[in-house]
């Protein structure tokens, strides 16, 4: 086949070293497997160089946002301050509501809050959704401060959100309620109908009722604890004709993406199905 | 200097990001850096995963691809893939056009 000059690629001298003929990439695959190595190693070692990055990104997040609110509109910032105190004040009211249903449950139930005595412990959130795709957040607070498998974790307004699933000496995870798969069972609407919620991923659950229970949006499901837990609302009934329940999809009311900071306390065990323990080498 | 700017991207954006962008930024990268989409998987897993959120759904099958370490699998099949195509475009008779990312 003739070729013609302008076909041809010039060739400067190629001084391949060794690096340069790996295939791209191959520097994130040795950094990858050194993060895994460490987490395989020394977890508590890793979390603790991780959670200053983490942190710098969140005052970064934060940075970024308050210059942006500088350019909005002030009259826009306005509404926007009036529309959020309107629903702090909507949202008070509601807790207050909650809180006094909770005492009553608490008398005719006859449970105090502290059995054992033991305090909750509060503890900063390290990694959370969106970042992490597996509905799970890491916490600075492990076996030294008295964090143990199964204690139940809440976030703002004493909203359960998960429970403890793995314990290191400073750190621990908490694998949130909403996580796909994992079932919790709970309460749905005026009426207490008994349900079990499965999780569906990104702060969302799901649940099965009959169509003659009455569940509408907006209705209130709880999960067990000292008396009944407000865990979240119904959003959305899909119902079928041709069957005689209706699939609730429920959002939790504690927004994961932004959450800094949770309570854990003993109790996760009451409504947690028997825990297998873990037996993998990954903390 | 291209590749590791493209790299330290990436790393970065699996800490601060959300996953859905890193997803599509390791995808759109997966051409010219084939092993990128099995080193963000790995380091995915490395940092979030937990296999002990399993234990907790008790007599269940694995009802949800969250159930498995999905990170590392997507990013070893986008790897295959890719250094699938590579090595089709490479071996192609228009070879001119088929070293990618050299």
């Amino acid at each position: 086949m003739p070729t013609f000059s302008s076909m041809r690629k010039t060739y400067l001298p190629n001084h391949k070293t060794f690096f340069s003929s790996l295939p791209g990439g191959t520097g994130a695959l040795l950094i990858a497997l050194v993060v895994l190595a460490l987490r395989l190693a020394s977890p508590e070692l890793l979390w603790r160089l991780l959670a200053p990055v983490f942190g710098a990104g969140e005052a970064v997040s934060a940075q970024t946002r308050s210059v942006l609110d500088g350019f909005r509109n002030a009259s826009e910032l306005a509404e926007r301050t009036e529309k959020l105190e309107r629903e702090i004040a909507a949202l008070s009211n509601q807790k207050e509501a909650l809180a006094r249903e909770n005492a009553d449950l608490r008398i005719i139930l006859g449970d105090s809050p502290r059995k054992d005595g033991k305090a909750s412990i509060l503890a900063g959130v390290v990694a959370r959704p969106p970042e992490s795709p597996y509905d799970a957040l890491v916490i600075a607070a492990g076996r030294e401060e008295g964090v143990e498998v199964g204690q139940e974790a809440f976030g703002e307004a004493d909203t359960p959100i998960g429970l403890v699933s793995s314990v290191l000496d400073h750190f621990s995870r908490v694998t949130l309620l909403s996580t796909p798969g994992l079932p919790t069972g709970g309460w749905a609407g005026p009426g207490k109908i008994a349900v079990t919620l499965i999780g569906t991923g990104g702060g969302t659950l799901r649940a099965s009722a009959p169509r003659s229970a009455g569940i509408s949006p907006g209705d209130t499901i709880y999960v067990p604890g000292p008396g009944m837990l407000p865990i979240g609302t119904v959003v959305r009934v899909d119902e079928d004709p041709s069957s005689s329940s209706a699939t609730l999809r429920i959002r939790m009311f504690a927004n994961l993406f932004s959450t800094s900071w949770v309570l854990l306390r003993d109790g996760g065990h009451v409504r947690l199905m028997p825990l297998i323990a873990a037996t993998s080498t990954l903390q | 200097m291209t590749r590791a700017f493209l790299t330290a991207l990436v790393l970065l954006s699996l800490l601060f990001f959300p996953w859905q962008f890193t997803a599509l930024l390791v995808a759109g990268l997966s051409l010219y850096l084939p092993l990128l989409p099995l080193s963000a998987g790995i380091l995915f897993d490395a940092l979030y995963y937990a296999p002990s959120a399993n234990a907790l759904v008790l007599g269940a099958p694995q009802s949800s691809v969250f159930g498995w370490p999905f990170a590392t699998l997507f990013g070893a099949i986008l790897t295959a893939c890719v250094f699938i195509v590579r090595n089709r475009l490479n071996t192609s008779p228009v070879r001119d056009f088929g070293h990618i990312g050299e």
